[in-house]
């Protein structure tokens, strides 16, 4: 019987979440466009107010003037593949649902030149369907999605809680709700065998402390788990996050420099924080001639950075790769297609993207696991090399 | 078509995912990542290792107690065997004494018997002389008187007048006092 209980308590807190999930999305669905219809009804004003604000001598300004006005009824006919995947993939401050319809996101901008902070939300901004804003606010405005200055001198940097940013707390969120879930589970059955979302789970933790981390690490395997495993988790899911195609999926986080470069770092830190003497002694002082030194010196000193830089790439250029190849083949819709006036060709275009890209899609599942995968089983490696004894080294030679 | 993509590759910083400009997505990641092992190592993975691995000692510790107890039970077994065995043995000299006992009293019993009989038969023998000695002498008697009769009545008819006897009579005398 309490059992059974518990399990219909696990059910409610779950609908519960769902439910204010759907509820929290209808309101971020809603807003915006309320506020959307007020502005679209000031829409060409602001346009001409843009036009004339931006119309410095900067080339960023220029070619958002150019989308603007000159460009604007050329750009609304043709379809530019590349502009709408580089779009796509990059990070942006508002989430753009369909249409003129975002989700609105908090702006924090640190402007170095003046040294003040500048914070809003992106809904400040009026938005057209390019993520570019036809008005201006304190000296900012949105440029393919992103707060840029319109000043091009005015150096910032973006603290934003960003598209990338918001999946990074949904996901961690995700993961801390699921693995609370899966310790309850351990702990209301204490020695018996898993069950349910526990069960789905525990073959994964097994297989990363076996297969990944047992081998290289050995008898430092349990200190170096709980990082191992929220790596691998952390990179799995934004990975997932990002296949969804819709709201709140979609995001390019790992294939983003930026969020692999922060992994890779702190992979970096966790490294030379517990590297031994017999790796410090191997890269400064190596068993080689003195003579080799100049040589061997520097490439060992560089080696510690090239490491950490190969996962960084190796996951952010996977990623990417895997978006910008569905994205193109979802353009194939529109440039077979001709932007809607060939109906045939959309309906082929459709037919090869639908093909393709489920192909596609089905891969990317694959990748998103490969990928967490390698980029924890380097990192085991990686760690495992700086921790290691010597005296097992030793006898390798 | 993708002509854009290249110029915006080829354009250096342009390309959104290699922007070097958003440090904040890098700070934001640092944070959220290291925010999530810290919460996430101490609610779920911790205990979840400690609890896998209590549950594998377990079930070491109970693998090696069933191998125990399957020694436990062999070696049981093989007493078993041994009390078995020497019960049969037991059993098979019970059976080998009882019989040795049985064929002598049977030999006993045969030979008291025998012996009862051969008894029986000597006193039978004796009572049989006896009894015809008996018949003997009785036929004798039997014989004897047979004789007397017969001789009473062969004197009888010879000495059937006075004189006869009288003659018979002295010449018996006679044959008397000759001897």
């Amino acid at each position: 019987m309490g059992l059974m209980v518990k399990k219909r308590n696990t059910t409610m807190q779950w609908s519960l979440a769902i439910m204010l999930m759907s509820i929290l999305s209808l309101v971020f669905f809603l807003v915006p466009n309320k506020v959307q219809a007020e502005k679209d009804a000031h829409h060409e004003e602001h346009l001409h107010v843009a036009v004339e604000a931006s119309s410095h001598d900067s080339h960023e300004v220029d070619s958002h003037k150019d989308h603007s006005s000159d460009d604007h009824a050329a750009h609304e006919e043709g379809f530019n593949a590349g502009e709408m995947i580089m779009h796509h993939i990059g990070d942006a401050n508002a989430f753009h649902i369909v249409g003129d319809i975002y989700i609105p996101l908090p702006v924090i901008i640190y402007n170095k030149t003046e040294g003040s902070w500048f914070t809003g939300f992106s809904t400040e901004f009026d938005l057209d369907h390019h993520g570019n804003s036809t008005n201006e606010v304190e000296g900012f405005h949105m440029h393919h999605g992103r707060v840029l200055p319109i000043d091009e001198e005015t150096s910032i940097i973006d603290f934003s809680i960003t598209k990338n940013v918001f999946t990074m707390l949904l996901a961690s969120l995700l993961l801390i709700v699921i693995f609370t879930t899966v310790a309850k589970g351990y702990r209301r059955r204490e020695g018996q065998a898993p069950k349910g979302i526990q069960g789905f789970f525990e073959p994964i933790v097994l297989f990363i402390r076996d297969q990944v981390a047992r081998p290289y690490l050995g008898k430092k395997t349990d200190a170096y788990m709980p990082f191992l495993l929220t790596l691998f988790f952390f990179i799995w899911s934004l990975n997932l996050v990002g296949l969804i195609p819709i709201f709140p999926g979609s995001a390019n986080v790992t294939g983003n420099i930026m969020v692999t470069a922060a992994l890779a770092l702190i992979i970096l830190v966790v490294i030379l924080l517990r590297a031994n003497k017999d790796y410090w002694k191997h890269i400064l002082m190596p068993d080689v001639p003195l003579l080799l030194y100049p040589i061997v010196v520097p490439i060992e000193v560089i080696g510690i950075f090239t490491k950490p830089f190969a996962l960084m790439v190796r996951l952010f250029a996977n990623i990417a790769a895997g978006h910008i190849i569905i994205l193109s083949l979802v353009s194939l819709v529109f440039i077979f297609g001709n932007s809607g006036e060939s109906l045939s060709g959309g309906i082929t275009g459709g037919i090869v993207t639908t093909a393709f890209g489920l192909f596609m899609n089905v891969m990317e599942l694959l990748v998103a696991a490969i990928q967490a995968f390698i980029f924890t089983n380097l990192s085991a490696v990686f760690i495992g090399l700086a921790i290691e004894d010597h005296h097992e080294h030793a006898e390798h030679h | 078509m993708f002509n854009h993509l290249i110029i915006l590759s080829e354009g250096g910083g342009s390309l959104p995912i290699m922007d070097p400009n958003q440090l904040g997505l890098l700070f934001w990641t640092l944070f959220i990542f290291l925010v999530t092992w810290i919460i996430l190592g101490k609610v779920a993975f911790k205990p979840i290792g400690k609890a896998l691995k209590s549950r594998e000692e377990g079930i070491e510790k109970a693998l090696k107690s069933a191998e125990q107890a399957r020694e436990e039970m062999a070696s049981l077994k093989s007493e078993n065997d041994a009390i078995l065995k020497e019960a049969k043995e037991e059993r098979a000299a019970i059976i080998r004494e009882a019989q040795k006992v049985k064929k002598g009293i049977i030999d006993e019993a045969k030979e008291a018997a025998q012996e009862e009989a051969a008894k029986i038969m000597q006193r039978a023998d004796e009572e049989l002389t006896i009894k015809q000695e008996a018949m003997m002498a009785e036929l004798r008697n039997t014989s004897a008187q047979l004789a007397l009769d017969i001789a009473k009545r062969v004197l009888e008819r010879e000495l059937e007048g006075e004189g006869k006897q009288q003659k018979y009579a002295e010449d018996l005398a006679n044959k008397a006092k000759l001897n």
